[in-house]
This record gives C-alpha cells, structure tokens and sequence, in this order.
C-alpha cells in the first residue's frame, strides 16, 4: 500500500493516515475495506473513523466522496471499455441498495441535506449531464436507471422525516452507509461480508489515482504548450479525481489565470476586428465580456469610449466609460482627449474646453489641440 | 460543430434565441424585429407568407391568413377547443384524414405541423442568418399543459422543418432558467406567473447550486390575453348594437380590424389610463358607411377581465397548496407573458404573494433566452446546470367504470418508470384492454387518449384473481413506454406509445421535402 499512500499531500491538521483514511469514507466502504486497502488494520482504522466522527469530519466528508468515485465511473475516460465495466458495476451497487445509502446520507440526515445529496446525484446521473458525452449507448441506460432509482429513494427519504418514523425504517437491512456509521463506535460487524461492493472499492481507488495522475500529467503537457484552456480542464479533472494533491490545486489555479488572460487578449482582439468590420455592436459585445474578466479595465474603458464616440451611438454610455478610465489612469492625455470630443459632441463646450486643456497640460501639445482650445475659448465668448 | 438555438413558439408571437459568449441573445430579423408573429399566410397569387409579411396583410386577407395555430396543434378535430376556436376565427377547420383539426388556406387543407413548421423555419432562417452557422440543433418551448400530442406535434413541426429538437421543454420551466442567470443566492425558491397570449401556467421552481428542480406546474390551456382581446371584442360590438343597430359578427374584415383595434387598445391601457378605438369605415349598413370611434377606460378594462385575474390567483394558491408550501416561502416571483404588463396583474399578483414580482426580465423574450441556455447546457459536455423536469399531467389507463387510474401522477420528476397492478372484472377474462389516457380528470374519458392496446392470452380464472402489472416508462424526452404483463404466466405486451400528432411518418417526409424545395427555392431569389 505505500504506493497509494504516496499520492496523499498534507493538508489541514490531520496526520497521513487520518486523510487517507478520509479519502476513503464515501458512505460505501465498508470499514473492513478500508483496512484492507489501507493496510492500517481494522483497529486502528476504527480509532481513526471514531476520531474523525467526533470531530463531525467523516459525516461531513461522506456524499462529496461518494460523488468522486461515481464521476470516476463515467468521467471521459479513453478507454471505453474499462468505462463500460464500471457503469455497470455501479449499477450494481445502486440495485439492491436501500434508499439512505442509494442517495449517501445516513438515516439521521435532515431534509436538507437529503436534498443536497439528491442534487448531487441528479449532476451526475441525471441524463442531460451526459447528452453529449462519449458514454457508450448500451450504457446511458445503465445511468438512467441508476437516476431513477436514485429519484425513488428520494422520494422514499424525503416524505419520512427521521424523527417521525424511526421503526418503519427499523426492520430494514441496514445499507453500507448506516453500516459505516455504526462502525465508527463498534466493532465491525461480520454482516459486511454480504455487501455487494467490497471487491470493487480497491479497484477504483487505485483507477482513481492512476487517472488523476494522468490527467495531471495531460495537464502539464498542454501547459507547456500554453494550451491553458486544455491544462485547466485536465487539471481539474485530475483534481476532482485527487482533491489531496496541493500541486494539483496550484497548478489548476495558475492555469486558470493563465486562461482568462488569453481569453482577455482574444476578445480584445475581436473586438479590434469587428471596430475594423464595422460591427461596432459586437465590438461592444466583447469588449462588455473582457471587462468581466481580470486585466486592463482601463483600457477597455477607454476603447469602449472610443468605439461609442466613433460609430454615433450612446453619448452618454461612451461618456460613463471614458471617465471611469481616467478615475483609473488620471494622468493618460489620450483619455482626456476622448473625453474632450465627446463632450464636445454632446455640446457641453465648457467641459470640452477644460478637457482639451488637461490634454495640453498632460503633454499633447500638438498645432490641432492648440486650434481647438483656441476655437472653443472663441465660441464660449 | 453548429450553434444550438432556443425557440419560443408563441401562440401569438414567436421568438429566438441563441448563446453568445455564454449569454442568452434574442436574435432579431434582418429588418430588426425580435419577435415573429406566429403568422402564416398564402397570397390570392399562391405565394406563401410567414411572419410580419402574414400578419401585416390579415386584414385584407383573413380567410387565408393562419393565427393561433398553438391552439389547434396536436389536438382532434371534434374536441371542445378546436370547436371553440373554430367560432373565433375567421379561417376554416377541417377535419383531417387523421381526425385531426386542419386549416383551409389557399384553397387547400393544410396540417398545422406543416403550418408551424413554416414558422419554425422563419426562426431557423433568422438565426442562421443572424449567427452565420448552422444550426445544430434547438430546444422548443411549450406550454407546461401541453399533452402529449401536443408536444409530439411540435416536434414533427420542428422535423418538417429539418429540425433538429434537442428537447421540448415548458415555458415557466425557461423563464425560471433565464432568470437563474441573473441571480444571487445559492438556494431559492421561484414562482414564475405566466400569462401568456394563449394559455396561463404557475409553475414552482427549486434553484440549488447546478441543479433546478421544478416543484410543481399547474395552469389553463383556456386562459389567455387574447380572451382579454375576447372581452373587449364583445363589450364593442354590444356598444356597436346598441349605437348603430348593427350586427358586426358577420363582417369578417370588420373583426379583423375590431380584433387588432381591441388588442392595441389593451395594450395601450397597461400604461395610460385610457384608449382611444377608432374605426372609420368599420362596416356597410343601409344607412351608408359607419364609423366607429370610442374611448375604453383602464378601469372599465379591469372590470371586463377581473374575473380571469381572479382565476389565475386562485390557481396559483391550488398549486402552492400540492406543492405543500406557503406563498411566505417563496423567495422569488418572476412574471412572463405579455398580459403580466398589466397593472391589475401585478397588482394582484403582489397582493397574493405579498411580495413585489420581479419584473426585470422582459416578458417577451424570457421563454426563448431560457431555451437558448437549456439547448446549450444539453449539448455541452460538462453542463453547468442540470434540470430535473416533471410531468403536469397524470398518465393513467381507464379501469372499471370509465375511472381513471393513474400510474405516473402529475407533478413527478422525469424520467421514471413506475408500476401499478391491475386485475379482470369478471370470471374467466382471457383479455384486457390497456387504454392510456393523460390528463388531471378523474373520469378517463375527460382526459385526452393517447393510445391503447389488448393484452391477451390471460390466465383463465375467477375475477379480480389475475395480477396484471402496467408499468409506464417515460424517458427525459417525454416518450412514454407502456408495458402490460401477466405476472402469473409471464405473458407481456409492450407498446412504445406514438402520441397522434395528426401526421404519419409519409406525410412529415413528404412535408419535409417540401420545405427543403421551397428554402433552396427561396435561396436562388
């Protein structure tokens, strides 16, 4: 087992052997398999999920781990095949599963959260989540039954509120999830042996890290490229796969900063191209878009100024934006010179007038500025 | 790969959108208009017109200009609604070789499919144009009480118009879709009021983070602005009796202009106080022409549809009550349609909901920018929104007594498979017939038969002995599959239920090369 181990960074304030074990409460390992694949022995992983329950960490940490391993299943693997033995191998598990664990909450969870773990289910198995992905025709139904049974147990789950029903529920063979949880203060009961995931549990933890770290390294190849857009999704498909690695999350971050800004110089572009196609709507447009992104607001500002002051439209809009340019840069005579025309367009001759001289005093000292401030100070007499 | 588009097929109006840059954009025609009037309309010279071009010569032409088609798509020629419309307007109605309702336009019967498939195509050809790509594929939009029949209609109006449908999806369920784009927090709950040309729907909506569940639907097919029109219509040629001794019933030019006249008044009356109707020439008595001039009062407006409104209301209270839910509970009431631009309707809304609507989102165009988001999450590989949809109509078959027995009850999340057992009514029964009926009635002949079919070959014994399980299996799309089985013998029948849109698959092939001809036709000009 140190070969898994290894894929485990640090974070937060628990040891090695507490996250890894965490790593692998999903409210569908049973306990005994946590042991095996952790090699830690069924003691003292029952001292860790004890620990962990009485800090609330292992509840809370049980349908974000469920979620991971079931898009582990149909995430876009190349390989079609391994894909399709997974789906239905989780189907499987969904098949004969009572309502609690089929949605991964414990018998105890409020309404609320029965609504989040059913919110999270219907991303990943509802049918629309995987239209257009390359999942085998064979298997969409496999995912569509997996929906509906999740929708029935939410049904079932979500009319019986707990504390209304406690026997109604009480002759019910406990799932894995009700199971687990009475683990984390008793000793593991022999009953575990029935359960019909175990065998694969192992597999797909190890698929898991062998997936993220493909991804990663995906990732890193088109980063090199400058391919960022590319390095984003594959980092973060990496990371959901392997949310413990530090290096996944840096890289994914840096990635995505590096795409925005591509996507900024890109609009900036377009936009140039449309100014120059006579399209000053979808200039404007994409300009609109590249001031929700981080970068040069200044200057998009001022060409959206400018693109409004040139093809006659809003005066007031390219009024707006030319002084919220210059609030940004003060000290830029080419703002103030817009600013300047298109106050005189909007025949406000005495801020015109004030603009051009800020131009003049700024630096622009050209014969045209000069005629202007000359005409302008003739027309205000 | 080519764009995907999103379509509101009004009853009055149509509209397109499509994404751009990850925003819903309402894609305007070449001569700038956003909306298509649902128009259609063939010229004494044969030509065929769609749109501004329909609607701006109906007055002139109002045996053969086609409106409202909505009402009559997917629907049997003897059914109340189409007998209803039949004596609204001006055009004919036939019945078709599939007893479906038809229209006569140009001398010849025409399917509605076909007629909205011209419509559709207008809004493809917009788009296509507008976006400069093909179009890939498109979400239509349909009233949430749109049965099966009506919904399969449209999707062979869409086929027809080489088409391609991604989804069919309900209009408050798109409404509620575009505002998400616009909103803040992270768990709501939405009300969206629609008042629509046509038809009113409430509909209850859950927002979560990247999943919209729809609660509850509820609505009238029957109840629309244009029976506010209605109203206004009636009380004018009362007036016209009572000042002029007239009837104007029979002049159908003169209700074409009166029903024009009565919709602007109405919509003039949604921001000033009072509007000015004026006719000259509106009809030939013995006396010489007639003129008609007169000003209606908002107030005396609000008098005429106060009872609609009231009816909405009461709808809106029924559905919150199946919901289970109070109206202090919900966060958010959104307005579509355009009838919701009136006064009293908001008015009336705010006093129930005890909150003001949010009105920031335009009416008009809400429904086809919600579809242009929903065709794009569909087709994108990692969508960002999931919607869990539900059916507002019951699914059942008729059992003892012409009772109907649901199977997948209204308001349930599809797809989903449910499973109901059944049993014979007298000794020795060898046969059943499953007929499946869709509706909210308790009765299954109030409810709009879909289709039906005979399990045989049952094992022979006493009444109410044999276990025969029906189980219906409705996928995403909306496609129902109907299993009926002997569980004592094995023996199963399975039907994948055809709703009647009124067109068989020759035809729509048919229309289908039709439409290609006409558009490269049209290309060459």
């Amino acid at each position: 087992m140190p070969k898994l181990l290894k894929q485990v960074s640090s974070v937060s304030g628990l040891t090695e052997q507490e996250k890894f074990v965490l790593s692998l409460v999903d409210g569908r390992t049973p306990v005994k398999e946590i042991a095996r694949v952790t090699g830690f022995g069924l003691t003292s992983v029952n001292k860790i999920l004890e620990k962990l329950s009485s800090q609330k960490v292992v509840e809370f940490q049980q349908s974000q781990s469920t979620e991971k391993l079931e898009k582990d299943s149909l995430g876009q693997s190349p390989e079609q095949k391994q894909m399709e033995q997974s789906i239905k191998d989780l189907y499987a598990t969904y098949e004969n599963a009572d309502p609690y664990s089929i949605l991964g909450v414990p018998e105890s969870a409020t309404l609320e959260q029965i609504k989040e773990a059913y919110f999270e289910k219907t991303k990943t198995f509802h049918p629309d989540s995987f239209y257009a992905r390359s999942v085998p025709a064979g298997d969409k139904h496999f995912l569509v039954d997996i929906y509906k049974k999740v929708q029935q147990a939410y049904e079932t789950v979500k009319n019986k509120p707990p504390e209304k029903t406690p026997e109604s529920r009480s002759g019910k063979k406990p799932g894995p999830t009700a199971a687990l949880l009475k683990e984390d203060t008793a000793a593991p009961r022999p009953a575990m042996a029935k359960e019909p995931v175990q065998h694969l549990i192992a597999d797909q933890i190890k698929d898991r890290v062998k997936k993220a770290t493909a991804y990663y390294k995906l990732g890193m190849e088109a980063f090199m490229k400058n391919d960022y857009a590319n390095a984003y999704i594959n980092l973060k498909l990496a990371n959901s796969y392997n949310p413990y690695d530090q290096e996944y999350i840096h890289k994914m971050q840096e990635a995505e900063q590096h795409m925005k800004a591509d996507r900024y110089e890109d609009l900036l572009k377009k936009a140039d191209i449309s100014r120059e196609l006579n399209k000053p709507e979808d200039a404007i447009g994409y300009l609109k878009m590249a001031l929700e992104l981080t970068g040069d607001k200044k200057h998009v500002f001022f060409k959206l100024a400018s693109i409004l002051y040139d093809f006659n439209q809003s005066v007031k809009e390219a009024k707006n934006y030319c002084q919220q340019a210059i609030e940004l840069d003060p000290k830029n005579p080419d703002y103030h010179l817009l600013f300047a025309r298109i106050y005189k367009k909007a025949g406000l001759l005495k801020s015109a007038l004030f603009e051009y001289e800020q131009t003049f005093a700024l630096g622009v000292k050209t014969d045209d500025i000069k005629a202007e401030i000359k005409k302008l100070k003739g027309l205000m007499r | 790969m080519g764009k995907t588009i999103g379509i509101d097929l009004g009853t009055t109006n149509t509209c397109v959108a499509a994404m751009l840059n990850g925003k819903p954009f309402v894609i305007p025609s070449s001569t700038g208009n956003r909306l298509i009037p649902s128009y259609f309309a063939v010229t004494n010279d044969e030509k065929t017109l769609v749109g501004v071009r329909a609607k701006r010569q109906s007055i002139t032409n109002p045996k053969n200009t086609i409106f409202a088609a909505k009402r009559l798509i997917g629907r049997r020629y003897d059914t109340r609604e189409v007998q209803v419309t039949k004596e609204k307007v001006p055009y004919g109605i036939v019945q078709g070789p599939h007893e479906d309702a038809r229209v006569m336009c140009g001398g010849k019967s025409m399917s509605i499919p076909e007629i909205c498939a011209y419509i559709l195509l207008e809004a493809k050809n917009v788009a296509q144009g507008f976006l400069e790509d093909e179009i890939e594929g498109a979400c239509i939009t349909v009233p949430a009480y749109f049965n099966e029949n009506q919904r399969q209609a449209t999707i062979d109006a869409a086929e027809i118009a080489g088409l391609k449908v991604l989804r069919i999806i309900n209009e408050p369920t798109a409404s509620a879709l575009a505002y998400a784009q616009k909103r803040s927090k992270k768990r709501e709950l939405i009300a969206v009021y629609d008042f629509g040309g046509g038809t009113f729907d409430i509909s209850i909506l859950e927002f979560g983070e990247g999943v919209y569940e729809v609660l509850s639907t509820a609505g009238n097919t029957y109840l629309g602005g244009e029976d506010i029109d209605n109203r206004i219509i009636n009380y004018i040629l009362e007036d016209f009796k009572k000042t002029h001794g007239a009837d104007l019933m029979q002049d159908v030019m003169a209700m074409q202009r009166l029903k024009e006249a009565a919709e602007r008044a109405k919509i003039e009356l949604s921001s000033q106080t009072e509007a000015t109707i004026s006719l000259p020439f509106l009809t030939e008595t013995s006396q010489g022409s007639v003129h008609y001039n007169t000003v209606i009062m908002r107030s005396k407006l609000e008098e005429l549809m106060s009872d609609l409104v009231e009816n909405t209301i009461q709808i809106c209270k029924d559905t919150l009550g199946s919901a289970g839910l109070k109206k202090t509970e919900i966060d958010e009431v959104i307005l579509v349609g355009g009838q919701t631009r009136a006064p009293l309707v908001i008015k009336k809304v705010n006093e129930f909901f005890e909150k003001q609507p949010n009105r920031s989102i335009n009416p008009d165009e809400v429904v086809a920018e919600g579809a242009a988001i929903h065709a794009y999450n569909i087709v994108s590989p990692l969508p960002s929104n999931i919607l869990i949809d539900i059916t507002a109509l019951s699914l059942g078959i008729q059992t003892k007594g012409g009772m109907f027995a649901e199977i997948i009850p209204r308001n349930t999340s599809v797809p989903v498979t449910k499973t109901r057992k059944f049993t014979t009514t007298y000794d020795n029964q060898d046969a059943v017939r499953i007929a499946v009926y869709q509706g909210n009635a308790e009765m299954a002949d109030d409810n709009e038969l879909l289709g039906e079919f005979v399990l045989s070959d049952i094992r022979r014994a006493k009444k109410g002995e044999p276990n025969i399980e029906v189980s219906f299996d409705m996928n995403s799309e909306g496609i129902l599959k109907v299993t009926a089985k002997d569980a004592d013998r094995g023996t199963e029948q399975t039907v994948t239920l055809e709703a009647a849109s009124g067109l068989n698959a020759d035809e729509i092939t048919a229309m289908k090369k039709k439409m290609t001809a006409l558009e490269l036709e049209l290309k060459e000009q």
